[in-house]
């Protein structure tokens, strides 16, 4: 059996410039269905991430802003509205509450942001509740130290992701006389957070009342709830809100969701359209560079079977070549897909204005092993076809027709 | 033993003709014969030896081996057959590129049967008797066509088969090698092994102890020659 494979690999090392190709489609190959699934993979992550995010499935704000509640948050503005901090408490109560993370607006400020000159809303966020931001970064592990901020893709944050993975490039932001380490930069959602620069709700509270600092937030108080619910129970929870007599009024924040989703679902299509038709084409590649390679071989396997080799022999021999080049050519063809996404990574996640959740290594490396498996798989699938072709007919006219 | 019974075997040239490689031939051969096919070129020498080795169906006929109907047997019956009872010398180059003089001579060990370390040896010593020990490394393309024949003559004798199907085996011999080789095939033959053997030359053909004689694919009965009788 060893000699199989011997004979299958010296084929290839002999035909070196044809193995060349075969290596080399399977290695294109791979490299598009690696890029494509991982653009896929990223995208189901940062749906998920998403989901859980605007998976606030409802904001409580004082009574008389609801109406402008799911504006706000769009559109990104700031006012100075308050409630007491005794909400969250209240709602935690609920049974069927499973989240709740407050936040508290302070102002709009006009400073500089990683080079970048404009109005940021600032607002005040409680990183041990939060539930929703945390899921809405590229790096979701990094933790909150008291001065750390999060940014928006917009506020600063196109310049940021430039030095995304320089651990040296450290970019700091003035906020009321203190400067703040950025620490992290949302995913562009087209929405008002793109502009939001998010600082830790003690540090805000720290700073303000020193007037000359120009923050001045009432004490004990935020300026609205985010609420997640058991799955269902959303219209339930309103109701029991709303029965408490908090002086809030409740308001949904699903239909959020759906814009985002709406965003990329025609990616996601455009991406398992791209799958599939990378494997089809590859198939067909590996079925032409095959056929050749097989009408090469047809005297040799004539001779093969003389010598008394069945069929499932001389399928053994060449489907082992198909599965030789198909291996040596997608491992390549992944190595460089995953060297080309990952060192260009903040390049990508600037550019693609979608938000697209990295997969860590390991997950990288499965999707690599599932690529080299699919594009081998394609190739033994694809060598097949002309290999049964010549197995078909008589070894003496195998013998007789092929060439050496 | 092997019965060809009517065998013809045509191919199309185009659409409207065909020609006949062997037009109705019959043959008998018994186990431990040593049968000579002799012919003009073109007469379907070559073509009946693939037959009787089922390496190729006939249009018409049958195949008897041991009073079995060899058309109806699997491919894989067929390709076993092969194996374990015939042993096949052809008229053009037929080793493996890829593989040395060695590694050819143990291919059908080696990929078909089962390989066990003395066969290396059993290879070692055929490779003496057709005088090619000094290229048991080389590869196929380093050999002139005379050695190309001899080790393909060394691997149809590897598995001791039954059988040997030797296509002008000294046709690219000078007259010394020719008859080492032969001397070789008798030495076979007089082991009880069967022997078909294509040949050009009417000298070798002595040496069969029967000989067929074949004419555009017919059974030359007209006996025009130097009065051998079979
Ligand atoms: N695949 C084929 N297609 C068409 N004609 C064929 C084919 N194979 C053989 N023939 C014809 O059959 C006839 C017999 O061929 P064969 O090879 O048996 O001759 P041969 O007696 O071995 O000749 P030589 O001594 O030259 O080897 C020839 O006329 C040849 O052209
Ligand atoms: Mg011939």
């Amino acid at each position: 059996m060893n000699s199989l494979w011997i004979v299958a690999w010296r084929n290839i090392k002999r035909k070196s410039s044809r193995s060349a190709w075969l290596a080399g489609s399977a290695a294109i190959a791979a490299l598009l269905l690696f890029v494509s699934y991982f653009f896929v993979f990223s995208m189901e992550r940062s749906l998920k991430a998403g989901s859980q995010r605007l998976g606030a499935d409802l904001l409580v704000v004082p009574k008389g802003v609801g109406d402008h509640a799911g504006d706000m948050i769009i559109a990104g503005k700031v006012s100075a509205f308050y409630m007491p901090e005794t909400v969250v408490d209240r709602i935690e109560q609920i049974p069927e509450v499973e989240q709740v993370a407050p936040q508290l607006y302070l102002k709009t400020v006009s400073t500089v942001c990683c080079g970048t000159e404009g109005d940021f809303p600032v607002v005040a966020f409680d990183p041990q509740r939060d539930f929703t931001l945390k899921n809405w970064v590229a790096e979701t592990s990094r933790t909150y130290d008291k001065y750390d901020v999060v940014i928006g893709s917009n506020a600063g944050g196109g310049n940021y992701l430039y030095h995304y993975d320089d651990a040296y490039s450290v970019q700091w932001v003035t906020l009321f006389g203190k400067e703040f380490l950025i620490r992290n930069v949302l995913f562009p959602t087209g929405m008002g957070t793109d502009d939001t620069i998010f600082m830790r709700l003690d540090a805000a509270r720290e700073l303000s009342g020193s007037k000359d600092l120009g923050l001045d937030i009432p004490k004990n108080q935020i300026s609205v709830v985010l609420v997640k619910t058991q799955p269902g129970m959303d219209e339930f929870v309103k109701r029991e809100i709303e029965r408490m007599n908090l002086n809030v009024d409740v308001a949904k924040g699903s239909g959020l969701q759906e814009v985002v989703n709406h965003q990329i679902r025609p990616i996601k299509l455009f991406s398992y359209l791209m799958i599939t038709v990378m494997i089809v084409m590859s198939g067909f590649q590996v079925m032409t560079i095959f056929s050749a390679l097989v009408n090469e071989r047809r005297k040799e396997i004539g001779m093969l079977r003389a010598m008394g080799a069945a069929r499932v022999t001389a399928y053994r021999l060449l489907l082992a070549e198909a599965m030789l080049s198909g291996m040596i050519g997608s491992s390549f063809g992944a190595l460089a897909g995953a060297a080309l996404l990952y060192d260009n990574r903040a390049l990508i996640l600037k550019f693609i204005t979608l938000p697209l959740v990295f997969p860590d290594w390991t997950s990288g490396l499965g999707i690599g092993l599932a690529v080299m498996l699919a594009v081998t798989g394609i190739s033994v699938l694809a060598a097949f076809i002309p290999v049964n072709r010549i197995l078909r007919e008589q070894p003496y006219q195998s013998m007789r027709e092929g060439e050496v | 033993m092997i019965r060809l019974q009517d065998i013809t075997k045509s191919y199309s040239v185009n659409k409207q003709e065909t020609r006949h490689a062997l037009d109705r031939v019959s043959v008998t051969v018994e186990s431990g014969d040593f049968l000579a096919i002799v012919g003009p070129s073109g007469s379907g020498k070559s073509t009946l030896l693939a037959i009787a080795g089922l390496l190729d169906a006939p249009t018409e006929g049958t195949v008897w081996i041991e009073g079995q109907d060899a058309s109806r047997w699997s491919d894989s019956k067929r390709a076993e057959y092969r194996a374990q009872q015939c042993g096949f010398v052809f008229q053009f180059p037929s080793l493996i590129p890829t593989l040395n003089v060695m590694e050819n001579v143990l291919l059908p060990k080696t990929m078909i049967g089962t390989f066990r370390p003395e066969d290396r040896r059993q290879a070692e010593q055929i490779l003496e008797e057709v005088g090619l020990t000094a290229h048991r490394n080389s590869f196929p393309s380093q050999l002139s066509g005379g050695e190309q024949r001899r080790a393909a003559l060394a691997r149809a004798l590897i598995q001791d088969p039954k059988i040997l199907l030797a296509d002008e085996p000294t046709g690219a011999l000078d007259d010394r090698n020719a008859e080492l080789i032969m001397g070789l095939l008798k030495g076979w033959n007089q082991r009880g092994k069967t022997i078909l053997l294509v040949t050009h030359d009417r000298r070798l053909a002595k040496a069969g102890n029967r000989i067929l004689r074949l004419m555009d694919g017919r059974t030359d009965e007209s006996g025009e020659d130097d009065g051998h009788v079979f």
